[in-house]
């Protein structure tokens, strides 16, 4: 079962690469972002600390993470993460809130060293 | 009548705060066409009554979801505001009370949580923050009920604010101001508690300790259930209610119309409250004596999950189950809710996003999460035989469950929203609130369950008197007992099952099955269709199409699981 897994993850993970080099029109492309330290929130490590650079998403998703206080400039910090495409959690101020892969794959984090 | 509302983010305690100021009159009341629950209850300031509505809590007054719509329009109705602030994350509840200001109504400031503040190392000039924001601020502790008489007391100071409207962008700009000059924040240690709140949301700690967590649960509410009906419920029922029961048979002369519908049949002149089935031997006795120590038991273990914050984190570490079924992780809430009675478990189902996931919802909740009503019968009959019937019956339907779940995600169209939700801190919970919250829960159970109970037993009765039970079982024979493998007079269980599901699972008792049959029978009693309250709720949000559709998948689905269940054991 476990190669099986480790399996299904790889592939996982090759599949969200060629999609992540699709979803470049997000003007920051792949290259840059590894250069730059800027990387989407679902690819933080945990513990991880960083600092909100831009929100991608539509217009609810950046109201509903406003009203949090999460908008560029906001400091965070990655609490947690599961298994391929799980929900992540991160604190921003005082504040820990989970949201889904999707939406953290909209959120660039420019991370700390 | 002046209308008081109690505003602010969710998890600041304005339920402690609501609770404190009402003391006892508080009522339950559902908002008409709202998505979600909302409290009210009366306040007397010198003399003068008023109306105190507990909102939903809201991070802010543009919407982005349907609870958020609600409380927005419930705002437009408010005379005076009591903004309810959690001191520990100031910035954060700005937000809210800015728009609250520009809105130009009166609002006065409840600073709760004032007492971790000290442990937080933070520090707050609350002088220096009136004058920033130009109304008055209460530091609050509500629950320990500091600084609540002066918030009474400074009620009639509520001020409009003199705050222009601005864009949220200026909002977090001058909320930072506000900040800089009011707040002083020392640096401290990170905590046990901190450390342990993270650990909980991480998947190969918290999800072993969400199963462990359950299992305590499941063990309190069993122990406290059986407890319960053993040592208080049944004794008194024996000791105290049988002889006036016996009392009375006499009276009526032992048998007849009035003593069937009373009291029921006698076995060997003794009472047995479970298959007499009279309106004050079985009526009574099934929702009062076997059904309500359990929903007690339960609804405490739940109020005291909810109330230390631990739902949120169990919606995140079910949210990669729940996307299985079209739903994301909040959805555990209305499907917990649901364990206990269905009906407040479907209106829960409001806080979900689309239609398409409350469909699946109410339809899986409606199919496949027996009510405690259900799970306490269910307990009480097939219990005795050991634990492989238990486990046969809620492993089919958590089975059932699942498979059900897979399949309405494919076949009906859509996507399923994610997960997007706040983590609170763990609290520790506020006995009075919580004793307060069960109490409320269990007087809603014993005012809809006692009711339906007595309508089911006297239908029943009518029903077995005019001869009409024995016809429908002839005619159903083929599916009962031909699918079903049950006798035809199992039907009589089937009919009241519309009613109430305790009644029926209690009536399938003098039909002397077997353990299988009895496993069978509960099942398909859980599934075939949820009681007339749960259906009503179903009706009610779902739509007369939906509904229709929803209830076609349960009769189906049930016939079909029963109709395996009964080949294979």
């Amino acid at each position: 079962l476990l190669p099986l897994l480790l399996f299904y993850r790889k592939v996982n993970i090759k599949l969200r690469l060629v999609l992540f080099g699709v979803e470049s029109k997000l003007e920051i492309n792949y290259r840059d972002m590894e250069q730059s330290k800027i990387v989407t929130l679902d690819r933080m490590k945990s513990g991880q600390k960083g600092k909100v650079f831009k929100i991608t998403g539509g217009r609810t998703v950046q109201l509903r993470l406003e009203a949090l206080g999460v908008f560029p400039g906001t400091n965070i910090k990655k609490i947690s993460a599961f298994l391929s495409g799980g929900p992540i959690v991160f604190e921003a101020e005082k504040t820990q809130i989970a949201i889904g892969f999707g939406m953290a794959q909209k959120i660039l984090i420019e991370v700390e060293k | 009548v002046k209308k008081i509302l109690l505003m602010g983010n969710p998890n600041v305690g304005k339920s402690v705060v609501f609770s404190r100021l009402t003391g006892a009159h508080v009522i339950i009341s559902n908002y008409p066409g709202s998505t979600v629950e909302f409290t009210e209850g009366k306040l007397i300031i010198k003399d003068k009554k008023a109306r105190l509505i507990d909102v939903p809590g809201t991070y802010s007054l543009e919407p982005t979801c349907t609870a958020e719509k609600i409380a927005t329009e419930m705002f437009k109705e408010g005379d005076l505001i009591i903004n309810v602030v959690d001191a520990t994350n100031l910035e954060r509840n700005l937000l809210l009370t800015l728009q609250l200001l520009e809105k130009k109504k009166p609002v006065i400031i409840a600073l709760n949580i004032w007492d971790e503040t000290k442990h937080k190392g933070i520090k707050i000039d609350v002088g220096k923050l009136e004058r920033e924001l130009g109304v008055p601020i209460v530091p609050t502790v509500a629950v320990t009920g500091e600084g609540i008489n002066k918030l009474v007391s400074r009620l009639n100071k509520a001020k409009i604010s003199k705050h222009k409207t601005s864009s949220s962008e200026e909002k977090w700009k001058k909320i930072g101001e506000i900040i800089k000059k009011v707040q002083k924040v020392t640096l401290r240690h990170h905590t046990f508690t901190e450390a342990f709140r993270d650990l909980t949301v991480q998947q190969w700690f918290g999800i072993p300790f969400a199963v462990l967590v359950l299992f305590a649960m499941f063990i309190l509410i069993r122990f406290i259930g059986e407890g319960l009906i053993k040592y208080i419920f049944e004794p008194a029922f024996e000791n105290f209610w049988s002889p006036l029961m016996l009392k009375l048979s006499a009276i009526l002369g032992g048998t007849g119309f009035f003593h069937n519908i009373l009291i029921g049949k006698l076995a060997e002149g003794r009472i047995e409250y479970v298959e007499s089935l009279g309106l004050l031997t079985t009526g009574l006795f099934v929702p009062i004596a076997m059904v309500l120590p359990y929903v007690f038991a339960f609804y405490l273990a739940l109020s005291l999950l909810e109330d230390i914050g631990y739902l949120p984190r169990l919606a995140v570490l079910c949210d990669n189950l729940m996307h299985k079924v079209g739903l994301h992780g909040c959805a555990i809430i209305p499907m917990l809710l649901g364990l206990g009675c269905n009906v407040p478990g479907a209106l829960a189902t409001r806080i979900l996003e689309t239609k398409r996931e409350k469909f699946i919802a109410m339809t899986l909740m409606a199919i496949a999460i027996p009510c405690m009503a259900q799970t306490a019968m269910i307990v009480g009959l097939i219990g005795d035989a050991g634990i492989y019937g238990l486990a046969l019956v809620f492993g089919t339907l958590f089975i059932v469950w699942i498979l059900l779940g897979i399949m309405l995600n494919i076949l009906i169209k859509g996507e399923s929203p994610e997960i997007f939700t706040e983590i609170p801190p763990y609290r520790i919970p506020y006995m009075r609130a919580l004793s307060k919250k069960v109490w409320i829960r269990v007087k809603a159970f014993i005012k809809e369950a006692v009711p339906f109970v007595l309508l089911g037993v006297l239908i029943i009765n009518i029903l077995y008197s005019l001869g009409i039970i024995q016809f429908i079982g002839e005619i159903t024979a083929p599916v009962i007992t031909g699918v079903l493998g049950l006798p035809k007079e199992a039907v009589g269980a089937l009919i009241v099952g519309f009613l109430r599901k305790d009644v029926a699972i209690g009536m399938l008792i003098p039909l002397g099955l077997s353990v299988n049959q009895l496993i069978i029978a509960a099942v398909v009693l859980a599934m075939y269709f949820p009681c007339v309250a749960t259906f009503s709720v179903l009706a009610k949000e779902l739509g007369a199409k939906d509904t229709l559709k929803s209830t076609f998948i349960m009769v189906f689905s049930a016939l079909l699981v029963g109709g395996i269940l009964n080949l294979i054991i």
